[in-house]
C-alpha cells in the first residue's frame, strides 16, 4: 500500500474525478438556483396579506372574515385554527399557481396552513405549508384539486402541531415580509423544489415515527431520493467510466455513500439546531413548573392543579370529554391519582359506582346539569356532589344513581 | 433539586453510574480479550445496557419479595455486592490470562501525511458531529416537559404512579379496574407491558424523592449514546481501523428517526434496538471467540423484557445463533421439521390448542398468542407505504437505499462461514416478521398510517447494520485493512 502501482494511481485518480465532477455538478445547481433567487422570483410579486406584521395577540381579530362573494368564510367553516391574515379577494389561481412566503418569528411547533375557496362554492381547500422562519419558501399548487378558477378568499392560518398546544404566554410578534403568488415556470418550479428541501424540519409529536410527513405537499421531491438517485448515479459513473474493480471500487461506493449522507445529515442538523435553539429560548428560563404549562394546555394543567386536591388516596376518577387525545392528556395530569385513561364513548354509565369521581372536561352538555346536582348519560341520571366546578371543567362525585 | 444544579447532576449521574460500572464488570468478566481503551468502552456502553437492566429485575424481585418500602436502598445494595464480587472475579481470572493486562488500539496509519491528516479530520470531525447531535437532542431531553402519546399511556404511567405512591401498587385491565371492590389497584392501556422500563424510570427519578421526568428520561440519551459506542467499539474490536469504524457508526447512527426517539424519550423503541445492538456485538465476538455465550443469553433476556415484541425478536435472535452456531445436520433437520411442520399447518388449516391456561390460535386466518394480541390475517399490499415511510421521507438517509445491496454483499463475502450464516438467519427471520405484520396483520394501519412502520424498522436496522458493518469492514475484510 505504500508504494501503490502506477496503474492503481491511474484509476484512483479516475475515481477522484468522476467523484469531483459529481460534486461539482451538485454545488453548480445550487448556485444556479441561488442565484436565480435572488435575481428573478416567481413572476411580478403580488402582496395578498392584509397585514405586513400580525401579532399572536391580534389573530382573533380576524376570525369570521367573509369570502368575497359573500358566502361563509374559511374561518366560519373552520373555527379551529388561528387565523392571522385573511385576504378576500378576486384571484385568478390558473395564472398563478406559484406561492412565495417569508416569514420570522413563526413558532416552529405551529403548523402554517393556507386555505382558499373558489367563486361560487363552499368547499374550503387547504394545504400544509412549512415554516418559513428566516428564508423564503416557495410552493407549487398546480397539482392541488382545488387551485383553478377564482379564487373568492385566501387565508393563512396556523394551529398548534397534533399533541402540543398554544402556548398562551408566547408575545413573540410574528412578521411577515411577503407572501406572494406568480407564474409558473422552470425557475419557480426549481425554488420550490429546492426552498422545500431546505427549509427547517419542525419536531412533531408524528416525527416519532415518522419525519416530516406533509401529505398536501405531495407534489415535491424529497431531498432523500433526489440524493440516493445522485449517489446512484455517480456510483454507477465509477464502476462504468472508472472501470474499477474489488476493494477500490468498494471505498470508492462507500466514499460517495458517505457524501450523500453528509448531505442529508447537515440538513437534518440545520432542523435539529433550530429546534433546540427555540426550545432553549422558550423554556431555558422557566421553571419546571411552568414549561409544564408553556408546553400544553394552561387551562387543563390549571384545572388539574386546581381540582387535584380534592381527590383522595382512596378514590377512582373516570373522566369524560369529548376528545380521545385530551381524555389522555388529562388522566396524565391527574397521575398519581388512580385514574381510568379509557376513552368513554356512548352509554358510559355502566362503567360507574356510587362514590366514583367524575373528571369533566369540555362537555359543555353535561356542564349544564351541574347547577341542578345531576349529570346524564343516555337515560341514566345520577346525583352528585360537585367538589370543583371551572369553565372549562369539574371534578364531582358521584352519589347516588337516580331513578 | 433542581434538573440541572449539581445536586440533581450528582444524584442522577451516581443513579447512572452505578448500574453501568456493575454491568460493565459482568461483561468484563465474561470477554476474553486483555484490557484495552476499546474493550474498556465497549463494556460500559454494554454494561450501561445491562446493568439498567439488571438493576429492574433486582427492584422487581424485590418487589415480589415484599421489600418495596426500602426498594432503592435494598436495590443499591445489591448492585454494589454484585460489583464487587464481580470485579473481585475479574481481576482474580484476568491476573490468571497470559495476554498483557493492557495493548494498545493501533492508530491511524496513512500511505502519505495528507492522507493521515484527511483520516484524523474524518474521524474527529465524526465524533464531534455525533457529539453535536447529543447536545442538540439533550437540550430536548432537559427542558421540554415529557410529551410522546405512548410516555404517557404506557410507559411512564407506572413509574409515576410508583415514583409518587409506593411501588406496592398493581396495574390491572380496565375491566378487572372496575370489578375491583375499592381503589387498591391501577388501571392504564400498557397494564400487561414489561415493567423494566418503568422500573428503570422508578430507579432514575427515585433518588430524587419527587417525580422528575428529565431524570427518568435521561436513560435514553445514554441509551442512545450506548448505542453509539457499542458500534464504534464493535467495529475497532474487530479489526477495524478508526476511519472504517468512524464511517460505520456515521453511516448507522445518522438515521434521523434514532435522533428523534433520543430526543422524544419515553418510547420503548431505542431501548429495543439498542439491546438489539448489544446482541449483535455479543454473537459476532462468540462467534470470533473471544466473549462468553453468558452475555449473549444476558442480551436475550434484556430484549425479552422491554416489550411484548421483544418475545418475537428474541424468536430472531434465536434463529441467527442457530444458523450459526449448530452443527450442519442438526440446522437441516430443523429446516426439514419446520418445512414440515408448515406444509401440516396449511394443508389441516391451522393449529388451536391451551397450554398453561392460555389460549393459542395459529390458523392461515388468524393468530391469537396470549399477550401479543388477536391478529386476523388479511394480505393488505402496504409496499408503497413503507417505500414512503423508509426511503422517502427523511427518516432513515440512505440507511434502506444502501444497506441492502450492503447486507447482501456481506453475506455473499461470508456465504458458508458461521457470521454468514447469521447474519442471513437475522435479516431473513427480522425482516419475514416485519413483512407478516404489516402485510398481513390489523398492524398494516400502522404502516399506512406510518405510526409505527419506522419504530418497528428501528428495532431491527441498527442492529443488522452492525452486522453487515463488522462483516465488510472487519479485520477479514476485503473493503479495509487493519489499520486504518
Amino acid at each position: 500500500m505504500n508504494n501503490p502501482s502506477p496503474s492503481i494511481t491511474v484509476v484512483r485518480l479516475s475515481v477522484r474525478r468522476a467523484f469531483a465532477v459529481a460534486l461539482l455538478a451538485f454545488i453548480g445547481c445550487a448556485i444556479w438556483i441561488a442565484f436565480l433567487t435572488a435575481q428573478h422570483g416567481p413572476g411580478t410579486p403580488q402582496n395578498v396579506t392584509s397585514a405586513k406584521t400580525v401579532v399572536l395577540d391580534r389573530w382573533q381579530l380576524l376570525r369570521g372574515t367573509p369570502a368575497l362573494d359573500g358566502s361563509p368564510g374559511i374561518a366560519e367553516l373552520d373555527p379551529s385554527g388561528e387565523f392571522f391574515a385573511v385576504n378576500p379577494t378576486a384571484f385568478d389561481a390558473d395564472s398563478r399557481p406559484v406561492i412565495s412566503l417569508k416569514a420570522n418569528g413563526y413558532p416552529l411547533n405551529y403548523v402554517l396552513m393556507l386555505a382558499w375557496k373558489q367563486e361560487h362554492s363552499d368547499e374550503a381547500f387547504f394545504t400544509r405549508l412549512q415554516v418559513p422562519n428566516g428564508s423564503r419558501q416557495d410552493y407549487l399548487m398546480l397539482r392541488h384539486p382545488g387551485w383553478s378558477g377564482t379564487l373568492s378568499e385566501l387565508v393563512l392560518y396556523g394551529y398548534p402541531q397534533p399533541q402540543t398546544s398554544p402556548p398562551v404566554s408566547l408575545k413573540t410578534p410574528i412578521e411577515f415580509e411577503y407572501f406572494r403568488s406568480g407564474p409558473d415556470s422552470w425557475t419557480a418550479r426549481g425554488l420550490a423544489l429546492w426552498t422545500g428541501w431546505t427549509a427547517p424540519d419542525p419536531w412533531a409529536m408524528l416525527s416519532v415515527s415518522s419525519l416530516g410527513r406533509y401529505p398536501d405537499l405531495e407534489e415535491g421531491i424529497g431531498l432523500v431520493p433526489v440524493i440516493a438517485v445522485m449517489v446512484l448515479i455517480t456510483c454507477l459513473s465509477i464502476f462504468l467510466v472508472g472501470g474499477l474493480r474489488g476493494q477500490t471500487l468498494g471505498r470508492s461506493v462507500v466514499s460517495v455513500v458517505v457524501v450523500g449522507t453528509i448531505l442529508l445529515q447537515w440538513q437534518f442538523t440545520r432542523s435539529l439546531w433550530a429546534q433546540a435553539m427555540e426550545t432553549r429560548s422558550q423554556l431555558a428560563h422557566l421553571t419546571p413548573a411552568e414549561r409544564q404549562r408553556f408546553q400544553f394546555d394552561q387551562d387543563l394543567v390549571d384545572l388539574v392543579a386546581s381540582v387535584k386536591s380534592n381527590i383522595g388516596r382512596d378514590d377512582r376518577v373516570h373522566i369524560v370529554t369529548d376528545d380521545r387525545f385530551f381524555n389522555l392528556r388529562a388522566a396524565w395530569h391527574l397521575r398519581p391519582a388512580n385514574v381510568s385513561t379509557f376513552f368513554l364513548r356512548g352509554k358510559a354509565q355502566g362503567v360507574f359506582k356510587p362514590g366514583d369521581l367524575l373528571f369533566i372536561y369540555r362537555r359543555p352538555d353535561l356542564a349544564q346539569g351541574i347547577t341542578r346536582r345531576t349529570v346524564t348519560f343516555g337515560d341514566v341520571r345520577w346525583q352528585i356532589q360537585p367538589l370543583s366546578v371551572q369553565s372549562e371543567g369539574a371534578l364531582l362525585r358521584l352519589t347516588n344513581l337516580l331513578p | 433539586m433542581v434538573a440541572g444544579d449539581a445536586s440533581w447532576w450528582l444524584t442522577a449521574g451516581s443513579a447512572l453510574a452505578l448500574p453501568t460500572v456493575c454491568g460493565a464488570l459482568v461483561l468484563l468478566g465474561l470477554i476474553r480479550r486483555s484490557l484495552n481503551l476499546s474493550v474498556l468502552l465497549w463494556c460500559l456502553a454494554g454494561g450501561h445496557l445491562l446493568g439498567l437492566g439488571l438493576t429492574a429485575l433486582i427492584m422487581a424481585l424485590l418487589c415480589r419479595a415484599g421489600f418495596g418500602e426500602n426498594l432503592l436502598l435494598l436495590t443499591s445494595i445489591v448492585v454494589l455486592v454484585i460489583s464487587v464480587l464481580v470485579g473481585l472475579w475479574v481481576l482474580r481470572s484476568k491476573r490468571r490470562r497470559e495476554s498483557p493486562m493492557f495493548d494498545l488500539v493501533p492508530e491511524i496509519a496513512a500511505d502519505s501525511p495528507w492522507a493521515l491528516r484527511f483520516r484524523q479530520t474524518f474521524c474527529w470531525s465524526v465524533l464531534l458531529w455525533s457529539g453535536l447531535i447529543l447536545a442538540l437532542v439533550s437540550s430536548e431531553v432537559l427542558l421540554r416537559p415529557l410529551y410522546p402519546w405512548d410516555a404517557w399511556s404506557a410507559w411512564s404511567v407506572k413509574a409515576r404512579v410508583w415514583a409518587e405512591l409506593g411501588v406496592g401498587i398493581d396495574f390491572v385491565g380496565f375491566r378487572q379496574w372496575l370489578a375491583h371492590p375499592d381503589a387498591a389497584v391501577f388501571t392504564n392501556e400498557a397494564w400487561n407491558y414489561p415493567e423494566t422500563l418503568p422500573l428503570v424510570q422508578l430507579w432514575m427519578t427515585g433518588w430524587l424523592k419527587v417525580w422528575d421526568p428529565v431524570a427518568a428520561n435521561l436513560p435514553w440519551l445514554t441509551g442512545g449514546l450506548s448505542m453509539m459506542v457499542l458500534i464504534y467499539h464493535s467495529c475497532r474490536l474487530f479489526g477495524a481501523g478508526p476511519l472504517a469504524s468512524s464511517v460505520a457508526l456515521f453511516l448507522l447512527t445518522s438515521a434521523p428517526i434514532l435522533t428523534t426517539q433520543m430526543a422524544l424519550a419515553g418510547y420503548a423503541d431505542l431501548w429495543l434496538s439498542a439491546s438489539m445492538v448489544l446482541f449483535v456485538a455479543c454473537l459476532t465476538a462468540w462467534i470470533a471467540g473471544w466473549l462468553s455465550p453468558a452475555a449473549l443469553c444476558l442480551s436475550l433476556g434484556l430484549i425479552g423484557s422491554l416489550k411484548l415484541e421483544g418475545l418475537i425478536w428474541v424468536l430472531v435472535c434465536a434463529a441467527a445463533i442457530a444458523a450459526s452456531r449448530l452443527p450442519a445436520q442438526i440446522r437441516l433437520g430443523m429446516l426439514i421439521a419446520g418445512g414440515v411442520v408448515t406444509l401440516i399447518w396449511w394443508v389441516v388449516d391451522g393449529f388451536s390448542f391451551s397450554a398453561a391456561g392460555l389460549e393459542f390460535v395459529l390458523t392461515p386466518q388468524l393468530i391469537e398468542i396470549p399477550y401479543l394480541g388477536r391478529h386476523p390475517l388479511a394480505f393488505s399490499n402496504q409496499l408503497g407505504s413503507l417505500f414512503t415511510a423508509l426511503i422517502e421521507l427523511p427518516n432513515w438517509h440512505l440507511v434502506w437505499v444502501f444497506g441492502a445491496p450492503a447486507a447482501g454483499l456481506a453475506i455473499w463475502r461470508w456465504k458458508g462461514t458461521a457470521q454468514g450464516r447469521g447474519l442471513s438467519a437475522f435479516l431473513l427471520t427480522g425482516l419475514g416478521f416485519l413483512f407478516v405484520l404489516f402485510f398481513f396483520t390489523q398492524a398494516a394501519a400502522w404502516a399506512e398510517s406510518m405510526t409505527a412502520s419506522n419504530r418497528l424498522a428501528l428495532h431491527l436496522v441498527p442492529a443488522a447494520g452492525l452486522w453487515v458493518a463488522l462483516l465488510l469492514v472487519g479485520q477479514h475484510s476485503f473493503l479495509y485493512n487493519s489499520r486504518r
